[in-house]
């Protein structure tokens, strides 16, 4: 019942519930549970794999491959495909990051 | 009441359309349920449209439902959309934080992936586009070439939709067992990551086949 705590959350628009949990520290560690980072990294990927495949497709399909829209659009599969794996490297290195910090910490 | 309502209003289309046609059938006018002068006369430029509208939102449909518009509406409607079964990743992305309170960049690992699902959509649909274009006059428009064009479209658009609908609900209900498994065992989240890009390939799948049937296809000219 995670809404119970910040009662006057509830009355917000849907989309501002996140912002306003990890900005407002008071809030009883909702913070501490969505770090920035990880809302950043989100955000910034979400944009990567919006922009990174349609500016390749655009991109490659009058230079490279002469107004060919199958391998244009295969091209921005591809890039879409790197995107995802990219963040999927991203999080296992930050849970690696954390696990050393803890074995640290002990 | 709701099953009532449901069957009565099936059973009054199909008696509606039952008593039309035998009318029509038994007094001379049997010829205008001809399939084939339908899908003679209807206009090339239909099938196109429709092939790029399913293919955006058949897919749209499979990343949203079942994966990010989850993640915006959990705080709110956790228990009412997780006993529907529906928004699977995000309520079970807090129904696990409740075991371990820390959401971090791997547990929305699932919602990239319900994106990708989604750009799948976009690419296609813009490839598909592409070969929409304007024909002067109706004689030029009913050639065989615009008529391979607008039903290649439709039945490419459709094969890419249905893929990216299958393949979001894959991906969205791996993602909500990757999120509550890894708030039960860190150790078995690369485990179900595996599976869950097993099941990101499907829609790949249906990408390029998509791209292959719009590939022999001319533009409208």
């Amino acid at each position: 019942m995670a809404t119970r705590r910040i009662p006057n959350i509830e009355k917000d628009v849907l989309g501002k519930v996140d912002i306003n949990a990890s900005s407002s520290p008071d809030k009883l560690s909702t913070a501490a549970v969505v770090p920035k980072s990880v809302v950043a990294k989100l955000l910034l990927f979400t944009l990567a794999m919006v922009v990174a495949p349609l500016g390749s497709y655009y991109i490659t399909l009058n230079t490279i491959f002469k107004g060919s829209n199958t391998l244009a659009g295969a091209t921005a599969a591809v890039v879409a495909n790197v995107v995802l794996i990219a963040y999927v490297i991203v999080a296992v290195m930050e849970d690696n990051a954390e696990n050393e910090n803890e074995k640290k910490s002990q | 009441m709701g099953y009532y309502g449901s069957y009565s209003r099936y059973g009054g289309l199909t008696t509606a359309v039952v008593v039309v046609g035998a009318y029509m059938l038994f007094n001379g006018d049997g010829e205008a349920f001809n399939v084939g002068r339908f899908l003679e006369e209807t206009s090339p430029y239909v099938w196109a449209s429709l092939g790029v509208a399913l293919c955006i939102g058949l897919s749209v449909v499979g990343a949203a439902w079942y994966g990010i518009l989850a993640s915006i509406l959990k705080a709110q409607f956790l228990h009412a959309y997780y006993r529907r079964g529906i928004f699977v990743t995000g309520s079970s992305i807090i129904g696990g934080g409740v075991r371990a309170p820390r959401i971090r960049t791997k547990n929305l690992i699932s919602i990239i992936f319900c994106e990708v699902v989604a750009i799948y959509g976009v690419i296609m649909s813009i490839v598909f586009s592409a070969k929409l274009g304007n024909v002067p006059t109706e004689e030029l428009l009913f050639t065989e070439s615009n008529y391979y064009t607008g039903w290649a479209i439709f039945w490419g658009g459709l094969t890419v939709g249905a893929c990216n609908l299958i393949c979001g609900v894959a991906v969205g209900i791996t993602g909500s067992s990757a999120a509550l498994a890894d708030a039960a065992d860190p150790a078995l989240f690369v485990k179900i990551l595996v599976i869950e890009i097993f099941g990101s390939v499907l829609g790949l799948f249906g990408l390029i086949i998509g791209l292959l049937v719009a590939g022999k296809a001319d533009e409208f000219s």
